[in-house]
């Protein structure tokens, strides 16, 4: 379980979170919508230590993240993130991408951490790819290694922050199938996301973030076809779903 | 005079290190300027339409930084002595800098030149302008901004360098300094005093640097 | 005039001049992998923001850059001797060349780690590396590969600056040639002499980079 409470963050002067409460079951699916600058992709960064936070409190399966005597190291195995920007490591092939983390923090052995990135690559639909190196991959492969590099943690959780956003959109509909057939499997995840069909089919919840607080959440009838804010109907009002 | 004193440094010490570092300046001077003059010359002949001027002067360039400045000092030197011409160790050295600054200076002229945007130059022939006029009005005043920090580099590589045209003899500072430094064997402090020298030869010159660089940014 | 050129000592001379070049060769390899590794902690350092750490590695990158390198060997082989270190030569050298490679490699991997997008950082650090291994694995494979080149001419440069510890009396290349010169008046000859020698190293070098260099794209 994820539960976030009462999470403030500023960038110097701006203030981007604004008293978040937030609560994750194993299992469940949330997706994160809101205007840019809402604050959603910040949230997700706290989750797993990247980003700081200014006051409140996250616990990741009970333990706090930003406590002093927490490995945030050992922590964020159980999180896999999955970025905007594809972040793939351009000086290995695709499988190294994929193994470093197996090998170098969990010290696997070279046979078992390549048996699971193969299997990673072939879930994602990647093993073909395994010798090349990202630059020779489109940004949908891309972006699909970075799943594969994620899920080869054995992640709890795993956290998606606007995966689509900078992908052609030709190439928007074969990440979008690799996340629902992880959300098929029962993988719990949080998904910021500007997809509203996506955010809608695959949610057990959504959440609605504007101006660094939580401004509706419910699950996806509700917010989808009876939203209450009107800040949130002027939102779908421009998007299409 | 007093046994224990002559081995300590004396006020004469200081003048001596002071006027090594004037002799430094000197040649830092000289071969500045003529470094820039071959560096210009050089560079715009590695632009020549002739293939064979382009090889011959990137030969040149290659074999000169492939060879120590130390060698290179010696060799001219001895050359000149050898030729029955013989030259004093100033100019011996300021001649090693000139060539040796000059092929840097030559790639950096170079690639000021060829930063100049191709459309800006053919925007300056469609006005009408001379292929003179085209340099003169475009592409200097440009290259200069681009070339400008790389120059003053090399410049303030040419003072370090002077340090090694000791070897034929010429007194700059570090030979000064050497030269106390067997005499007191006190090391430290002179070597420190050095560096300061050095501080004080280099520090101005990349203010004024500085300072010039902002005002083009300014302007442009 | 009437000068009779001599190269025949000079091949008398060359089993000396031969181990002379494997000491300026031996010594310019050392130097580069001390300074490299020295260097790319420095870079970080000095392109951070925790002023402890800071301050020192500018302080180290600025020396190396601005004196001469005659004065950093000078300082390690008569200063470290004030205070009681003795050294031989090519220790000094060595010592003083690691330092001053250190310096300006952590420049040139400073201006390399700028190049690279913060985000693979992030991402490293989001699959549980430790910053430690973020740096070894992930961040300065590819400062180096996007500073190659730069690192190659060090490379050279550090080979030229091993000439400098003949003044010290190292017997590489330089310093046989000045221990000959002396003994038989043949300055130019022997001086042509290494200067090829010197030419066919920088190749040498130049040719190994080039062998060396990783594959991989570049981001």
């Amino acid at each position: 379980m994820i539960s976030i409470q009462n999470v403030h963050k500023s960038f110097g002067q701006l203030e981007v979170l604004k008293g978040i409460d937030l609560t994750i079951e194993r299992g469940e699916v949330v997706t994160m919508i809101g205007p840019s600058g809402s604050g959603k992709s910040t949230l997700l960064q706290c989750i797993n230590g990247l980003e700081t936070i200014n006051s409140g409190e996250i616990h990741v399966d009970g333990t706090s993240v930003f406590a002093p005597d927490t490995d945030l190291n050992k922590l964020r195995q159980k999180l896999g993130i999955v970025f905007q920007s594809y972040n793939a490591f351009p000086h290995m092939t695709v499988q190294r991408n994929v193994t470093l983390a197996l090998r170098k923090v969990l010290r696997l052995p070279r046979a078992e951490a390549d048996e699971i990135a193969r299997r990673q690559l072939d879930r994602v639909g990647l093993l073909a790819k395994a010798d090349v190196y990202p630059g020779a991959l489109s940004g949908g492969q891309q972006q699909r290694l970075g799943i594969a590099r994620a899920l080869a943690m054995s992640p709890n959780y795993m956290l998606f922050d606007e995966v689509t956003s900078a992908l052609d959109p030709q190439l928007v509909g074969e990440v979008l199938a690799t996340m629902r057939d992880l959300s098929s499997e029962g993988m719990t995840m949080i998904a910021v996301t500007h997809e509203m069909k996506f955010a809608r089919e695959v949610a057990d919840r959504v959440v609605f973030f504007d101006k660094g607080v939580i401004a509706e959440s419910g699950n996806p009838e509700e917010v989808f076809l009876s939203p209450k804010s009107p800040r949130l109907k002027e939102f779908l009002s421009h998007s299409q779903f | 005079m007093n046994d224990m004193f002559s081995t300590g440094i004396t006020p004469r010490d200081y003048w001596m290190m002071a006027y090594g570092a004037w002799k430094t300046i000197q040649m830092t001077l000289a071969a500045g300027l003529l470094a820039t003059l071959l560096g210009i010359l050089l560079g715009l002949l590695k632009m020549s339409r002739f293939a064979v001027v382009r090889l011959a002067v990137d030969t040149l360039v290659d074999v000169l930084r492939c060879i120590p400045l130390l060698v290179q000092v010696t060799l001219i030197f001895s050359g000149f002595a050898v030729l029955g011409a013989p030259i004093s160790a100033f100019t011996a050295g300021t001649i090693a800098l000139t060539l040796f600054a000059g092929s840097y200076t030559a790639e950096v002229v170079r690639d000021a030149i060829l930063a100049v945007p191709a459309p800006l130059r053919r925007a300056a022939r469609s006005l009408g302008m001379t292929a003179r006029q085209e340099y003169a009005y475009v592409v200097l005043p440009l290259g200069v901004r681009q070339a400008f920090p790389s120059w003053l580099g090399l410049m303030l590589g040419i003072v370090k360098d002077t340090s090694v045209v000791a070897v034929i003899g010429y007194a700059e500072l570090l030979k000064a300094t050497q030269t106390i430094i067997t005499r007191t064997q006190d090391p430290l402090p002179l070597l420190t005093l050095a560096a300061c020298f050095y501080f004080v030869i280099c520090f101005p010159l990349s203010m004024v640097g500085g300072y010039f660089e902002r005002s083009l940014k300014k302007r442009s | 005039m009437g000068y009779t050129f001599q190269f025949g000592v000079v091949l008398d001379a060359l089993p000396d001049l031969l181990s002379g070049a494997a000491v300026s060769l031996s010594l310019a390899v050392a130097s580069m992998v001390v300074g490299m590794l020295l260097a790319a902690p420095l870079a970080v350092a000095a392109a951070g923001r925790n002023l402890a750490a800071k301050a020192p590695a500018r302080a180290w990158i600025e020396l190396a850059r601005n004196t001469p390198c005659l004065a950093q060997i000078y300082a390690m082989y008569y200063g470290l001797g004030a205070v009681g270190i003795f050294m031989p030569a090519w220790a000094a050298v060595f010592l003083a060349i690691s330092f001053n490679n250190a310096g300006y490699l952590a420049e040139i991997f400073r201006g390399g780690l700028n190049g690279i997008n913060a985000n693979q950082f992030k991402a490293s650090r989001s699959l549980g590396l430790t910053p430690a291994m973020a740096y070894r694995y992930v961040v300065f494979p590819q400062v180096f590969r996007n500073t190659y080149n730069s690192v190659s001419n060090q490379f050279i440069w550090s080979m030229l600056n091993t000439s400098l510890g003949a003044l010290i009396g190292l017997y590489d290349l330089s310093g046989v040639a000045m221990d000959y010169q002396m003994r038989t008046f043949k300055t130019f000859e022997f001086f042509l002499a290494i200067a090829v020698a010197y030419i066919v190293l920088a190749k040498l070098i130049m040719f190994g980079m080039r062998f060396l260099k990783p594959g991989g794209a570049n981001a």
